[in-house]
């Protein structure tokens, strides 16, 4: 389930070194590296115990571990911080002792990086990486097949350590799932060579036919097309300037991007999620336009509020959203008939693959005579880098979209000819 | 990936023009001064690395034996089409009797 990483192993920034003296001239002379500054992030200076933490939210999130989350070897409650990871994980040193599997698993190795990912992010150093770039010159065609081509082909700042990607991967992860989907020249090939079906590239044929106006014959601007992401949480709050870089990889489009769900609008005021009878609009530019809607997805559907539905400018995208988990499974039951009765293609992403698999194990146990395939499972490319942990089970880490899925409405129904 | 910013820096210096349009974010791929390659560039001309050296030996290879075929074509050369005048043994002795006289005058 969960990629090894050893800590040790992990990339280092090289600074580059602004004075010009003697030493600096002898090094480039003889290629060598500049010195660190002490501010570089590195595992050694980021590791700090959550409970002694300088951060003092990380403080609260380990005393929140301690009260929620059970020990997984003798199921009470949490009071022993793992020295490896500095994050609160057993009951006791015996339990975390006896923990075979997590010692086996190497568990507290992502946990660590947890913990080192969560420091940066709160150690104040210069973050240059989020200097995001601008417009592309038509000329220079963008490489998706992996971030590292993505940043050196739309010339984002060099991101030489595995800090710089955590920070910045875990926000252009939503918008970049969506444009290596869609666009022309995606990672994801068709089968056997990649896990796009036949269905799939029908749906994402329709889809680039609009995405590509000056490809096709008939130069008629219909509506903008419609992203909707549903039960969208952290995509609502993303900054303006990060879903932008969807639309400089798309010139030209103008993209409607709709936020579904009770949690689709924050409050930053009150720091809680706000409730609208009538969708909240925010125009970015001409290019962009968020509209966040804070009723459940089926309720919109049955008022007709989006109708109609157009597999050629529609696409539904479900980024991690739980349709088998015990609290949100009956709102799902509610909200698929009108999804699957679209016909667009849907796409889901997973926190890790059990979770996925979860998802897809109850589609295809209530759903499987009405959708089609359009994309098998798969690590999704654009995943989050970041490492990430479930304050109820600190046993739990993930990464935000780090599986991906795709599915619709079925659209041709077999006729029996006997 | 033939093109590769490095070497057109180093070859190009005199333009700085073409440069002056990378941006600021372009030039972090390069340490100053001694213009390493930084970790994210190697990492992202990794899956092309091989593939541009395979590329590289067929097209050097191409020159290479042009010039390979060039120069042992051009070795092999003896010059035997080229006509020498006929002359005889006395002929030749007589020449070389004048010559070796007039070696000894001055």
């Amino acid at each position: 389930m969960l990629q090894s990483v050893n800590p040790a192993l992990i990339r280092r920034p090289v600074s580059a070194c602004r004075q010009r003296n003697f030493g600096s001239f002898i090094r480039s002379v003889l290629c060598l590296d500049p010195p660190p500054s002490p501010n570089d992030p590195t595992p050694e200076n980021r590791f700090h115990p959550w409970d002694s933490s300088p951060a003092s939210d990380l403080r609260t999130r380990a005393a929140f571990i301690r009260t929620k989350a059970l020990c997984p070897v003798t199921n009470k409650e949490i009071n022993y911080t793992c020295p490896y990871s500095g994050i609160p994980t057993h009951h006791s040193r015996e339990a975390w002792e006896q923990d075979t599997e997590y010692h086996a698993t190497k568990r507290y190795e992502l946990l660590k990086l947890v913990n080192i990912y969560e420091h940066d992010l709160r150690s104040g150093r210069e973050f240059p990486e989020f200097d995001f770039p601008e417009a592309q010159y038509r000329e220079s065609l963008v490489n998706l097949a992996n971030w590292d081509t993505f940043f050196y082909t739309r010339q984002f700042v060099s991101m030489d350590s595995d800090f710089q990607l955590a920070a910045v991967t875990k926000m252009l992860s939503y918008p970049m799932t969506i444009a290596a989907l869609l666009h022309q020249h995606s990672p994801y090939f068709m089968k056997p060579k990649g896990p796009i079906t036949l269905e799939g590239l029908k749906s994402l044929a329709a889809l680039r036919y609009t995405l590509y106006p000056e490809a096709r014959v008939s130069s008629m601007k219909d509506r903008p097309i419609r992203l909707f992401m549903l039960g969208a949480r952290a995509e609502s709050q993303l900054p303006g300037h990060v879903w932008k870089q969807l639309s400089y990889l798309f010139p030209n489009l103008t993209f409607e991007l709709h936020f579904i769900g009770p949690e689709a609008l924050l409050d930053r005021e009150r720091g809680q999620y706000a409730y609208s009878e009538r969708p909240v609009i925010q125009r970015l530019d001409d290019s962009m336009v968020f509209v966040h809607h804070t009723e459940y997805f089926h309720t919109l559907h049955e008022a007709q509020d989006f109708f109609p539905y157009d597999p050629y400018l529609d696409v539904f995208f479900l980024f991690h959203p739980g349709l088998s988990s015990p609290q949100t499974t009956d709102l799902w039951r509610k909200s698929m008939p009108g999804l699957l009765d679209s016909k667009c293609a849907l796409f889901l992403t997973g926190y890790h693959e059990t979770d996925i698999d979860n998802d897809i194990k109850w589609l295809e146990d209530n759903y499987a005579d009405e959708m089609d395939l359009l994309m098998e499972k798969r690590p999704n490319l654009y995943g989050s880098t970041k490492w990430e942990l479930n304050d109820m089970n600190p046993h739990e880490v993930f990464q935000f979209n780090q599986q991906v899925y795709g599915f619709r409405g079925k659209r041709y129904h077999a006729i029996n000819q006997d | 990936m033939w093109y590769s910013p490095s070497s057109a820096r180093f070859l190009f210096s005199f333009q700085q023009d073409i440069f002056a349009t990378m941006s600021n974010r372009a030039s972090t791929y390069y340490t100053k001064g001694n213009h390493v390659m930084s970790p994210a560039l190697l990492r992202a001309r990794k899956p092309y690395f091989w593939r541009n050296m395979a590329g590289l030996v067929v097209l050097g290879g191409i020159s290479a034996s042009v010039y390979i075929y060039t120069y042992t074509f051009l070795t092999k050369d003896d010059f035997e089409d080229i006509p020498i005048p006929p002359i005889s043994d006395e002929k030749l002795a007589v020449l070389k009797k004048e010559y070796e006289a007039s070696k000894q005058k001055k």
